[in-house]
């Protein structure tokens, strides 16, 4: 997903200079009508404790101060900010409030985004703080695991 | 209640020079060893972990297992790639059961033939305790008259 969205973003600059090609990219796609959704899995004790395998999540907006990225050319109102992985806890606990022990199994698990697991305390710049979700990505609970 | 398992939990398979790794209902442990077979390896090391009947006085009725296939088979293939930097070994196999695996049965193989046993034997270790560490695969525990609802997700950690 992401090397798409590279693509796109990269491409954008020649798109707008040759009428042949479509006028739509993945980046302008993504935030066009419906508001961006996520794909999270659920396995072992989440799913036990929130009682799914999985759910879409939508993206809340993130009021964001600063306007600077290309995206904003064709909006004129302010757009919303980033949403980062680490963020996204409280708000699984926020859409399960009842779901037992959630707080601690979601302090416990790692998390994977795209197929990828994500270090949490990272510290070249790939910590949890700073993956940003913008809405498509298949991102998993990881409990500590029990194989073997 | 009782969940359907994750749609994310199917079978899967990564293959490699010399290298296979799997997420399977069932496991064929003969064809397994032989996939590893080779005429240059002489040494041929196999772990097979099988439910064990107790836990800490408690009597085990079954396990259980669900899987982040893609991703596990990802990661296991991780872990067989650094086991073969370290060691050279000629063939590698891991095969892990998903699903509902009764006392006895085997859950997890992991076989290996390299030329020489002192490198089979390292290599096969690594591999093990990688994947007991780093493969996202979870095993839920059922105790002899205890509420299934309440069984536990286990931790290797």
């Amino acid at each position: 997903m992401d090397l798409t969205d590279l693509i796109a973003s990269t491409v954008q600059v020649q798109i707008r200079d040759a009428s042949s090609f479509p006028s739509t990219t993945m980046s302008s796609a993504s935030k066009s009508t419906s508001p961006p959704t996520i794909t999270v899995l659920y396995f072992a004790a989440a799913s036990t404790s929130i009682g799914l395998t999985s759910e879409e999540i939508t993206l809340p907006v993130v009021k964001k101060h600063s306007t600077a990225s290309e995206q904003n050319e064709s909006e004129s109102e302010s757009t919303s900010g980033p949403f980062f992985l680490s963020s996204l806890p409280s708000l699984i606990i926020s859409l399960h409030p009842d779901a037992p022990n959630l707080k601690q199994i979601l302090e416990e698990s790692q998390w994977s985004v795209d197929v990828e697991m994500v270090d949490k305390e990272a510290k070249d710049g790939g910590s949890w703080d700073k993956v940003e979700l913008r809405g498509g990505e298949e991102v998993a609970v990881i409990c500590p695991v029990s194989g073997g | 209640m009782s969940m359907l398992p994750p749609s994310a939990s199917v079978e899967a398979k990564s293959e490699a020079s010399g290298a296979i790794c799997a997420i399977s209902y069932t496991l064929d442990v003969p064809a397994i060893i032989r996939s590893v077979c080779d005429d240059g390896a002489g040494a041929n090391v196999h772990f097979i972990g099988t439910t064990r009947n107790s836990f800490q006085g408690k009597v085990v009725t079954r396990l259980e297992y669900q899987a982040y296939s893609k991703l596990a088979v990802k990661t296991m293939m991780d872990i067989v790639q650094r086991a073969i930097e370290s060691h050279s070994p000629a063939k590698c196999a891991v095969w892990h059961r998903i699903g509902v695996v009764p006392v006895g049965e085997p859950s997890i193989v992991v076989a290996v033939s390299a030329p020489h046993r002192k490198e089979a034997f390292s290599a096969c270790e690594q591999i093990l305790e990688e994947v007991k560490q780093k493969a996202q695969i979870w095993k839920r525990e059922y105790y002899e008259g205890e509420d299934e609802n309440a069984a536990q997700w286990k931790s290797n950690a």
